[in-house]
């Protein structure tokens, strides 16, 4: 199954990731030559196999319900573009 | 509006959020308090800072399950964390940790009172954990979005009903069914304003005649009952008159604007995002075990509704009466406490201490700041003995409310005994018929006038004298006696005057 | 290049002796990281807190108070937090970006007196064979620096082969550990999923990613592993087993006639270089004839490791990079003011990522997207389960499986680049062991024509690191 330019721009809305059509082309080759090689997969029985997941099976580690030290106020903004506190800010969120 | 539900029947699920009870966030230790100052319950887990892993928190498994047997769910024994996808700046990490493929529990059912005292079962689809979101502050600024994570990671249970509700009534009823027991069982605070328990509701309309079914939207983030009711009510305006112009109902998320009561469509939901669900890989499977199960059946020692069906049965109080008391489950414990601490104890008295605590303590709860019995000045060993004493008849009703009220702003304990408040007060009934004889005597010489029209049958004469006598004793005489002995005086014994 | 001590043990006799002080042997690896800075294998060096530490702990030493791992000179791969270091991961997306807290390894490593001289580079998020992918430029081979030094760890190996370093703290996904070892002539070790806690490691792919531990001398991977496994709270998936004493264990002679050495045919086949199928069939022939028992094994679901391991790690990074958005930390575009928070986003991240991450988070979004779950993810999961249970079964038959760790030594910079698929190949042989979870190390085996190190890899059972870096141990 080959993957089209338009399902190419459609995933990298969902990505939020932006390609001009050069980048494009050559994604959409890339992912076509990995997805195709990959397809190998369809070769196997897998009707009668559980997925894996949890690779060392272990159950059930919880935390109690205890409060632990927060980060400090100047360690949270550290970090941010805009060095706002207390608040982050992002520009205007536009209701769609 | 019954016409429109009469052609079509209204196809409702709710969804209900709510957020549990715990003293931290779902997967890191910060704290779960509301109204914090912004972004100080934070920390890299609840931030999505590069390296940190989430690890759950064991008391939300344990509310998550007892709302899932509390509402008759099944439970998975193995239940997986699914990651759910999607941007959104108050999304810190691009995704929500939730479960997809297999929630918590599962196939649950909730009976609800409809017409002609019939009850209906609804179906629990289904009750899974995840994690709340930040909260993104549109208003104060023009130009940028502001963004709090003390909220984000808090941990919420989502109950999803099977749309097997046909009435917004029926859905409002179900919600403060919901809604009673969660809070009644300590799972969730029920705080509807500050967003602790919000619903979002599907529906569809079916011709009842045709039995086709239409297309179905979903209205998102309904914080009352009356909002959830009303919007419901629109959105089936609204679909019933896409349907009858011959118009397509398209998958759309709707929002209800409270303010204007307007509903308005948000988007449509086949252009939405792909959440692209998947096994949280950073997270084991839970698993649950009979002795966790057996535990949490046994902490939930009554539901509200059999609390009210006992209180039925054993205080032979009325419906209306045990109704109010049970929405709560601390108002069910003030109510207890009172009636195993009154003296006489027979159904009279649980009738009165009923009465009482619906008429007078709520109301005085109503208006006090807190809201919560715990915090009310009078407790229940000094209201079991204000109501035996008033039982006996030592003071009467009027006297009694007097007494409550000295109580409730009463500053220390001995000042709050309804004995000495009495006694101080010089509240006692005047128990001496001779001296209440006297009292109405003087009264009736100086309103002859009055006396007279009475006697020659003016019965409506009959409350202002006994006005005039219930004044002049302060209240301390029982009205029933100033009412017996009055009658006697006036026409049976022939006194001259 | 200075001269600096092989390891832990020569470094704490030479300070014993009065031969060198710490501040001495710091000041020789930064010397040499200053010489070889064309081979850019480090994005920070803590040059003044590492010379002060080294005072420290030399006083340490002197007085007999030090932790175990007191002398250790260690570099950290710019993945795992360090606190209030920068942590770039090798991305423009971070380059800002400071570490608010220590990965549970690094807190581990720190109460036990090493000392961590700086940063390395590496492919960006750790993706990678071939350290190309980074930022701040390609990592060069200290052998030859017109080739590349193996990725994704690629400054942590160069750091321990160039005498920059005693060891380094590195991860790996698929490889990302032993590949580069092999590459740059040292010793690599991938632990068992959950042997060390994953606390302060940028994901990657979470359910394959593990910290590893590069190093010249066997004893000081085994002496470090005892400081930094075992379960941490912070990290559920971590493992709660006991920790065993990885270097007495390893002190233990051997009964050759003990143990199966499993030969897996399927890593000798097609796209080996032949001086390193014949380097490790000589090495089995040798110890075969020192007594080991070596035994075929079979491994039938070798080809479909490659695609079981990008369909699984591509979704899980396409997940795990979501949080880079511009919002809480990180690069972030500059916007016009009517620009609004889509253009943030997307501005912010086509900007920040490099291209092979870019085109791994498509490709991951792609397979977990409505429609190819199933067909892509699901399977995947489904297929991985096979090649665990093929490894369960060798390890029946044999307690040790010997391959080489790479088909190919060393290739040269921008050989591969244009290809991704030729590129993923080069992990043929290291991703089964992160895709079954296993434990696996890689040593020097000796050397090709043009003088590259050839590696061979000892993958075992499950929390089995004292039998493989013990074998380890006795083959070098």
């Amino acid at each position: 199954m080959a993957v089209t330019l338009l399902e190419v721009e459609k995933i990298s809305k969902l990505a939020k990731l932006r390609f001009d059509d050069t980048q494009k082309n050559k994604l959409q080759e890339d992912m076509n030559r990995i997805l195709d090689y990959v397809e190998k997969i369809n070769e196997l029985n897998l009707s009668k196999v559980e997925p894996a997941g949890n690779i060392n099976e272990t159950y059930n580690l919880f935390r109690k319900d205890e409060i632990k030290q927060n980060l400090k106020q100047e360690e949270i903004f550290k970090n941010t573009f805009t060095k706002s506190p207390p608040f982050f800010k992002v520009p205007k969120v536009i209701k769609k | 509006m019954t016409g429109i539900q009469e052609k079509y029947l209204p196809v409702i699920g709710l969804e209900i959020h709510s957020q549990l009870n715990t003293n931290t966030k779902a997967f890191c230790g910060c704290s779960a308090k509301h109204n914090s100052p912004p972004n100080t319950n934070v920390c890299p887990v609840c931030l999505g800072s590069p390296g940190a892993l989430p690890v759950l928190n064991k008391k939300a498994v344990y509310l998550a399950l007892k709302a899932g047997i509390a509402l008759n769910c099944r439970i998975n024994y193995k239940s997986v964390f699914a990651r759910k996808n999607y941007f959104y700046p108050d999304l810190p990490k691009g995704y929500q940790i939730t479960q997809y493929e297999t929630p918590l529990c599962y196939d649950g059912s909730i009976e609800i009172p409809v017409q002609n005292n019939l009850k209906k079962r609804i179906g629990i689809e289904r009750i899974h954990i995840e994690e709340d979101a930040g909260k993104s502050i549109h208003e104060i600024s023009e130009t940028e979005t502001l963004l709090d994570f003390n909220r984000c990671g808090i941990p919420l249970i989502e109950i999803v009903t099977k749309p097997e509700i046909n009435s917004p009534e029926e859905a409002a009823v179900l919600a403060k069914k919901i809604r009673r027991i969660l809070t009644f069982l300590n799972i969730c605070d029920g705080n509807m304003e500050e967003g602790s328990l919000r619903f979002d509701a599907n529906i569809s309309l079916k011709h009842r005649d045709k039995k086709e079914q239409y297309g179905k939207t979903e209205i998102k983030n309904l914080n009352s009952f009356k909002y959830l009711k009303d919007a419901l009510n629109l959105e089936i305006q609204r679909q019933k008159y896409l349907i009858e112009s011959e118009n397509k109902i398209k998958h759309n998320t709707i929002n209800y604007d409270a303010t204007n009561k307007k509903i308005a469509v948000l988007r449509t939901k086949e252009e939405e995002e792909d959440y692209r669900y998947f096994p949280e890989p950073d997270l084991i499977p839970l698993t649950v075990t009979k002795e966790l199960i057996a535990e949490i059946k046994n902490s939930i020692q009554e539901l509200p509704e059999d609390k009210k069906e006992r209180f039925l049965i054993q205080y032979q109080i009325p419906e209306s009466k045990a109704d109010i008391l049970t929405r709560n489950k601390m108002i069910c414990e003030y109510f207890e406490n009172t009636i195993n601490l009154l003296k006489i104890k027979n159904t009279e008295q649980f009738k009165n201490t009923a009465n009482w605590i619906v008429r007078e303590v709520i109301r005085e709860l109503n208006e006090s700041i807190s809201k919560n019995i715990d915090d009310f000045p009078v407790k229940p060993k000094h209201l079991s003995s204000l109501l035996d004493i008033l039982y006996t008849g030592k003071i009467n009703i009027m006297t009694a409310k007097e007494v409550f009220r000295i109580m409730i702003q009463a500053k220390d304990e001995k000042e709050k005994d309804p004995e000495y408040i009495i006694k101080s007060h010089n509240f006692y009934q005047i128990q001496d018929e001779s001296e209440i004889e006297d009292i109405i005597i003087g009264i009736l010489k100086v309103y002859t006038e009055e006396t007279n029209k009475y006697r020659s049958g003016e019965h409506k004469i009959e409350g202002f004298l006994i006005g005039k006598i219930m004044k002049l004793t302060e209240g301390r005489a029982n009205p029933e006696t100033v009412k017996k002995i009055l009658k006697k005086i006036v026409f049976e014994v022939q006194s001259g005057i | 290049m200075k001269p600096v001590p092989r390891s832990l043990s020569e470094i704490r006799d030479l300070i014993k002796e009065g031969k060198i002080t710490l501040p001495n042997l710091i000041n020789s690896c930064l010397e040499n990281i200053k010489s070889q800075k064309d081979l850019n294998a480090f994005i920070s060096v803590f040059e003044k807190d590492a010379m002060q530490n080294a005072e420290i702990v030399q006083k340490k030493i002197i007085g007999g108070k030090a932790g175990k791992l007191a002398g250790l000179v260690i570099s950290v791969k710019d993945v795992i937090s360090v606190k209030d270091r920068l942590m770039t991961c090798g991305s423009k997306m971070l380059s800002n970006y400071t570490a608010p807290y220590n990965a549970t390894a690094i807190e581990r490593i720190l109460k036990e007196d090493a000392i961590i001289i700086g940063k390395t580079n590496c492919d960006e998020f750790a993706m990678g064979s071939s350290n190309e992918n980074s930022y701040f430029g390609a990592v060069r081979n200290p052998f030859d620096s017109k080739r590349v030094p193996g990725g994704s760890s690629g400054g942590s190996a160069v750091s321990v082969a160039a005498g920059m370093c005693t060891a380094s703290l590195g991860s790996d996904t698929g490889g990302s550990v032993r590949q580069p070892a092999s590459f740059c002539g040292i010793t690599g070790l991938k632990v068992t999923y959950g042997r060390i806690s994953r606390y302060g490691l940028t994901a990657f792919a979470s359910s394959f990613d593990s910290i590893g531990i590069l190093a010249n001398d066997i004893n000081d991977t085994a002496e470090i592993l005892n400081c930094i496994s075992g379960y941490d709270e912070n990290d559920i998936t971590s493992s709660k087993k006991p920790v065993r004493d990885y270097y007495k264990e390893i002190q233990k002679e051997i009964n050759p006639k003990d143990i199966i050495i499993g030969y897996a045919k399927e890593a000798f086949e097609t796209g080996i270089q032949d001086e390193i199928r014949e380097t490790i069939l000589l090495k089995l022939e040798e110890l075969s004839k020192r007594g080991y028992r070596v035994k075929e094994i079979s491994l039938p679901n070798t080809d479909y490791i490659i695609p079981v391991y990008y369909i699984l790690t591509s979704a899980e990074c396409s997940s795990n990079l979501s949080r880079y958005d511009g919002v809480r930390y990180g690069y972030r575009a500059e916007l016009e003011a009517t620009d609004g928070i889509e253009e943030m986003y997307t501005r912010t991240r086509s900007e920040g990522f490099g291209e092979e991450v870019k085109r791994r988070i498509m490709l991951g979004t792609y397979v977990l997207s409505s429609g190819y779950y199933e067909q892509y993810y699901k399977k995947a999961q489904k297929a991985r389960q096979l090649i665990i249970k093929d490894f369960g079964n060798a390890f029946k038959k044999a307690d040790y499986i010997i391959t080489p760790t790479t088909p190919t030594t060393a290739f040269k910079i921008s050989e591969k680049t244009d290809n991704p698929l030729e590129m993923y190949m080069s992990d043929i042989l290291t991703v089964s062991a992160n895709l079954a979870g296993l434990p696996a190390v890689s040593i020097p085996a000796g050397k090709d024509k043009n003088g590259l190190p050839v590696g061979l890899q000892i993958t075992g059972k499950k929390f089995d690191e004292a039998g493989i870096l013990r074998l380890a141990k006795y083959i070098l």
